[in-house]
């Protein structure tokens, strides 16, 4: 937990004697950064964040005196204003987010509440906090029962997942107070077995929720719904839980804690720790070859930077995107310690799978010192203490603001100075960001999406809380369920289709020989996804999404695992099973899908005109029919890339039925703006992949969550349009998110083209020359100049015959 | 986790899940309500539908409620039930229900170490089984059939409570609780396991007070995996029922159909609900039989090695082992003697038999009974083989016997060299060079513990 008041932790000298490197302050080594001829030029900008002054006062009066002496005794007199203010809203039986950023204090600001609540009733409260990690959960158990043991109370916190014993958990829910888990054990092990939690439901009065900035998309809205069922059980056994919620800084908080939750959340977001000044730069790697759209290589750049940024008097980290690059690296910068002035042991690298011991050997290393530079992908982002260090090192925009400054946040001793350095790959989004770096030192701009009513998800958590308690007329009377539409329906859909649930006077009872939670995962993929067997082990080697699946594993695909080739055998379709044989290729397989796409209804609408009338460009949010069938696919020589043989692919059409974000343009402005046969075909494509790449910078989801579909004469629209539809069935948002950030987007698609050095096209613009043509990347910039300058669009009522 | 749980079940049950064999009358599915409109047609074709095909018919299968049922009418709601009388004098299996009107003793305290179990009388306990509408638990599961047998004015009365619908669930509970309580105990196959559970969390669900944690509850399962566990092809109730009890059963349903019988019941199509009523039956009478059988469990054998029915011989021999165990588990040492001269008589092995030699040495010497015997089956143990237990023997022979020491020290010595370094033979190697150099003092035997 921390403080205001707390001791310095032991600096990174102690670390033990050793060679002497430059003992540079932060200061000094941007100085020498900005100043060194090969790699000032690199370095796009650099900002400076002031420090920020602690910003606490004395204790809150209504906090419990046995709190009060308990904080004091440990030091902590005062609270960060953002502490304080989350306490007593709490308190006040207010439900409460906190959105500051990582290592403000946080988890004070529901301990504090969960403890003064089993004061106020001698230890008969109880508490729910759910962690998106197992090993955060363990480290909160353990402060948590250390405070309780000084409060010399005989309650107990503990961690319930996949790896509590058996021959444990029923003394555990028994006699558990605060019960630490994650999403997954309420969804499949806890709300399924209520009956056996009844003591915990019957009493629970706090839900605390860590870092539900992650929870958006499909994962987000199943947990959205596991919390409408949490809310129904505890009601069931007549209590009325309140939330407090953290996350790091979020747009539109409130927001996103209302349809998270159903509730009207108190946001507490004025961060009141005190930090030291902040310096970050952004590195572009230099473009090698703008004819080929060759850059650098962003590992390779790090390894680089390494050299002046590590040392002995220093902590440095190291933010990889995949678990493969984190090991590249470690490797790297281990072959180079005696270069960086350190034992190779001082380098570490830190990624999921590693053992927990491994794990927690690294972080301790990190607290006390010993460890000097950590290589890690995600895994040490969220909360995991391993206090602050000095420099830290993003190989690679993380996909999300939240993300950068959680990274940025593992930075920043108390009064000094630290630097963080984001280092661009050749991709649309981290180049955007080299050139527009004000993007990520403003408010935050990304959206999550979040749809706890998309019909899909709804009915698979319907099954689930149908399961746990029937439904009944009087539930659904008073807006139960978080008010969620249609739930008569797909109730009465459940009974009448399926069997699985019987309606029998005014109650939807469960009748099947199941236990739902088990098939039904929280995020997208599970039941659906195809799995890929060895013929010969019979064990599993991979898994695919319904939709990647026509294209991966057709039967004579050559299926590939860390350059591993394997040879589809036979692809049972029905049963969602890839039989696949270990064979020596030569050769990879490309498939060709042909998307068809079906308007099936538009519900928004809004339209620029043109100065003589007439639609310039439209936008439109509505529901499409996507089918992709693969057709033929190619056998292709590794390296020489050459064609050996087509083959024809005989698989059913895929359905998605989602929402859908459209773009048209009139073919008068396609005109004036020298857009003409091939060219616009090719500029048009390269437009539409351009916006799904940099769409994650408004809307919270991976390029791969928007199928993409461009027509340069749509058989709807009669005219150009580009479609970007949410690549769940059904939908979690996406589509509408995008119609509202539509200038948003267009705006960083056109910063990004205009930014490139590439001549013709490169992967961090609009793509190779090869894919966006020869004048693809002048046609597209003329494009996306037009589309995000002037006025913007307006909202119009949707046009006759095309609803 | 459940999953795990309910795979582990039908293991032990060794079922195979049924076919889908339902009829639907296409007249009454019409009855059921037909999705609204308001849903898009895209999500109406995502679920399954039902099974509609009529499949081939089962001439056991029934329409309507199930026969002999009466209902009556409690504060919770309707609770219906069938109840059947047997004679005492009725057989199941080649036992006769009477035999349950004996005393026990303390024979299941002896094979569970439950000392709850010490006073029960199986005249006195309820028998219980249950049917439910799955195996994985969880609250969605309902038990529908529950089966209570308890003794009643010289008779054996089967209480079998139905659920004629899911709404009914509370007030069957509710009586359930009431009639589980009335007895002095809980009889039941794998109930520790999974029928108390199953039936404590939906009284939890329902607000009823579960009647389990103040009753002595014997679970015949662990009893039997105890004495015969590994003995048989499984410790299923309808395996032992039948090695120990005689017990046939007739087409009997397994229970994994009960599910779908019971849904088809709710369907208003034909079930096989009369089947599940009998497979219950035979369970709770299974029971009553098997109590008796496992009660008697203390009798000595009336058998010798080398005798006729090799199973029977090799099933005695796990008996007396398995008691020669509980008792020195228990520290009851002339109990633990007595059953390892059972045990050593009717071992089918030579170092099977040694072991319960040693063990007997073992029992005579905490109870402080004859030396002389003891000393006896020492040295057969010591003597008869080159193994563990022989230098284990050699050792105990070294410190008991002054006049010997150096022979048996010796012995032991030369056992321990040639077993090579396994655990057991290094505490063995280290006592005796300890013996040998005096540092360890022979033993004139000082109680460690009362007995």
């Amino acid at each position: 937990m921390k403080s205001p008041a707390q001791p310095q932790r032991p600096s990174p000298e102690s670390g033990g004697p050793r060679r002497t490197r430059s003992q540079r302050s932060v200061p000094e080594l941007e100085a020498l950064l900005r100043s060194d001829p090969e790699l000032a030029p690199r370095f796009s900008h650099w900002e400076r964040v002031a420090a920020r002054a602690e910003n606490s006062r004395p204790l809150p009066e209504s906090l419990d005196p046995r709190l009060r002496a308990l904080l004091e005794s440990r030091g902590q007199t005062r609270l960060y204003e953002h502490q304080a203010r989350a306490i007593e809203l709490a308190l006040e039986g207010r439900d409460v987010l906190v959105a500051t950023p990582t290592d403000s204090g946080k988890t004070l600001c529901y301990v504090a509440p969960i403890l003064q609540r089993l004061l106020e009733t001698r230890g008969d409260a109880r508490a729910i906090a759910l962690f998106p990690t197992k090993a955060l959960s363990q480290d909160q158990s353990a402060g948590l029962n250390a405070l309780i043991a000084a409060l010399g109370e005989p309650w107990h916190s503990f961690t319930y997942d996949g790896d509590t014993p058996p021959s444990v958990r029923r003394t555990l829910r028994d006699d558990g107070h605060i019960v630490l888990t994650n999403p997954w054990m309420l969804h499949a092990g806890i709300l399924p077995n209520h009956a056996k939690w009844s003591e915990l439901f019957a009493n629970l009065r706090t839900i605390v929720i860590d870092e539900v900035h992650t929870l958006s998309g499909v994962f987000g809205s199943s947990v959205a719904n596991v919390l409408r069922r949490l809310l129904r059980i505890a009601e069931h056994y007549g209590s009325r839980p309140q939330f407090v919620l953290c996350s790091a800084t979020l747009r539109d908080a409130a927001a996103h804690a209302k349809r998270l939750t159903g509730r009207d959340v108190a946001v507490v977001d004025e961060d009141g720790s005190p930090s030291g000044e902040r310096v970050f730069g952004v590195y572009n790697p230099p473009m090698l070859d703008p004819v080929a759209g060759l850059r650098a290589n962003a590992l390779e750049e790090a390894r680089r930077l390494a050299t002046h940024l590590c040392g002995p008097s220093r902590q440095v980290i190291f933010f990889c995107q995949r678990r493969t690059s984190v090991e590249v690296l470690t490797r790297y910068l281990k072959e180079s310690a005696q270069e960086l002035g350190l034992e190779p042991d001082e380098i570490r690298g830190y990624r999921g799978g590693y053992l927990p011991l491994h794990r927690r050997e690294i972080e301790e290393g990190l607290r006390a010192g010993s460890v000097k530079v950590v290589v890690s992908t995600n895994a040490l982002e969220l909360g995991i203490d391993i206090g602050r260090l000095d420099v830290a090192v993003l190989v690679g925009y993380p996909g999300s603001q939240a993300s950068f400054w959680q990274r940025a946040g593992r930075v920043g001793r108390r009064g000094q100075p630290s630097m963080t350095v984001l280092i661009a790959r050749s991709d649309p989004i981290d180049q955007y960001l080299s050139t527009n770096p004000d993007y990520l030192f403003r408010a935050p701009r990304e959206r999550l999406g979040l749809d706890p009513d998309n019909l899909v998800i709804l009915s698979e958590q319907v099954k689930c809380a149908s399961f746990e308690l029937p439904f009944r007329d009087e539930e659904l009377e008073r807006k139960g369920f978080g008010g969620a539409p249609h739930l008569a329906d797909i109730l009465d859909y459940l009974a009448g289709q399926s069997n699985l649930l019987l309606r029998r006077g005014d109650t939807w009872h469960w009748m099947a020989d199941a236990y739902p939670a088990q098939d039904v995962p929280l995020s997208s993929g599970g039941p659906d996804n195809v799995l890929v067997l060895d013929v010969v082990t019979k064990k599993a080697i991979g898994e695919i999404d319904r939709e990647g699946s026509l294209t991966t594993v057709h039967e004579g695909a050559i299926y590939q695992v860390q350059g591993e080739t394997w040879k589809v055998e036979r692809f049972d379709y029905e049963n969602r099973r890839a039989y696949v044989r270990a064979v020596e290729s030569d050769y990879f397989t490309e498939a060709e899908v042909d998307t068809t796409l079906k308007v099936l209804r538009l519900e928004r609408h809004a339209r620029r005109e043109r100065a003589a009338g007439g639609e310039d460009y439209g936008l439109y949010a509505g529901e499409v029919h996507v089918t992709t069938v693969a057709t033929q696919y190619k056998k292709i020589r590794f390296y020489t890339r050459e064609n050996v043989g087509t083959e024809t692919i005989h698989l059913p059409p895929e359905e998605l039925d989602t929402q859908a974000f459209v773009l048209t343009i009139s073919s008068e402005t396609a005109e004036e703006l020298g857009l003409s046969g091939s060219e616009r075909g090719a500029a048009w494509r390269s437009v539409g992949s351009l916006l799904r790449r940099v769409a994650p910078l408004f809307l919270r989801c991976q390029p791969n969550d928007l199928g993409l579909s461009t027509e340069v004469r749509s058989t709807h629209f009669r005219r150009p349009a580009i479609v970007l539809y949410d690549r769940v069935q059904g939908g979690v948002g996406l589509a509408e998110v995008l119609f509202e950030a539509h200038r948003d987007v267009l705006l960083a698609a056109l910063d990004v083209v205009r930014g490139c050095e590439c001549k013709y096209g490169c992967p961090g613009c609009v793509g190779p020359r090869a894919e966006a043509g020869e004048l693809g990347k002048p046609a597209a910039l003329r494009l996306l100049q037009h589309l995000s300058s002037g006025a913007l669009a307006r909202p119009a009522p949707v046009p006759e015959g095309e609803e | 986790m459940s999953e795990s749980f309910g795979e582990r079940l039908r293991r032990l049950r060794k079922e195979t899940a049924p076919a889908q064999e339902l009829h639907v009358e296409p007249e009454i599915a019409d009855e059921i309500a037909l999705p609204r409109p308001g849903l898009p047609a895209w999500f109406l074709g995502r679920e399954p539908r039902a099974a509609t095909e009529l499949p081939r018919h089962d001439p056991r299968a029934t329409v309507g409620d199930p026969t002999g049922l009466e209902d009556h009418t409690t504060a919770l709601g309707p609770v219906c039930a069938r109840t059947t009388r047997f004679a005492v004098a009725h057989e199941h299996g080649r036992i006769a229900l009477a035999r349950a009107t004996g005393t026990l003793g303390d024979v299941f305290t002896v094979l569970t170490g439950d000392e709850r179990l010490a006073s029960l009388e199986l005249a006195r306990v309820v028998f219980l089984d249950i049917e439910t509408t799955g195996l994985s638990g969880g609250a969605g599961t309902k038990a529908f059939l529950v089966g209570l047998g308890s003794f009643v004015d010289g008779q054996f009365e089967l209480w079998q409570g139905f659920l004629r619908g899911p709404e009914d669930e509370r007030a069957l509970l509710a009586e359930c609780a009431d009639r589980i309580a009335a007895g002095s105990g809980l009889v039941s196959f794998f109930g520790k396991s999974f029928d108390r559970h199953r039936l404590e969390d939906k009284m939890r669900l329902h607000g009823v007070r579960p009647p389990f944690e103040d009753l002595p509850h014997l679970d015949l399962y662990h009893p039997c995996r105890r004495l015969y566990g590994g003995r048989f092809v499984d410790t299923r109730l309808a395996t032992m029922e039948r090695e120990l009890c005689g017990v046939e059963r007739d087409r009997d349903l397994p229970g994994a159909f009960a599910p779908a019988a019971w849904y088809d019941f709710l369907a208003r199509r034909p079930h096989l609900l009369e089947e599940v009523f009998r497979h219950n039956r035979d369970d709770v009478l299974s029971l009553v039989t098997l109590g008796v059988e496992l009660g008697e469990s203390l009798v000595p054998p009336r058998l010798a090695r080398g005798g006729l029915d090799t199973g029977l011989v090799a099933r005695e021999a796990g008996r007396a082992a398995a008691l020669a165990r509980s008792f020195e588990k228990l520290r009851r040492w002339s109990e633990c003697a007595s059953w390892s001269v059972h045990a050593e008589r009717l071992c089918d092995s030579a170092s099977g038999a040694r072991e319960f030699l040693l063990l007997r040495a073992k029992a005579l010497e905490r109870a402080e009974a004859s030396a002389e015997e003891r000393l006896a089956c020492l040295r057969r143990v010591a003597g008869e083989a080159d193994d563990l237990d022989a230098a284990k023997a050699a050792l105990e022979l070294a410190l008991a016997l002054e006049s010997e020491r150096a022979v048996w020290i010796a012995r032991a010595v030369d056992l321990c060299r040639r077993l090579g370094d396994g655990p057991g033979a290094r505490t063995v190697a280290s006592r005796v060079g300890r013996l040998a150099a005096g540092v360890l003092r022979p033993r004139t035997r000082v109680r460690r513990r009362a007995p």
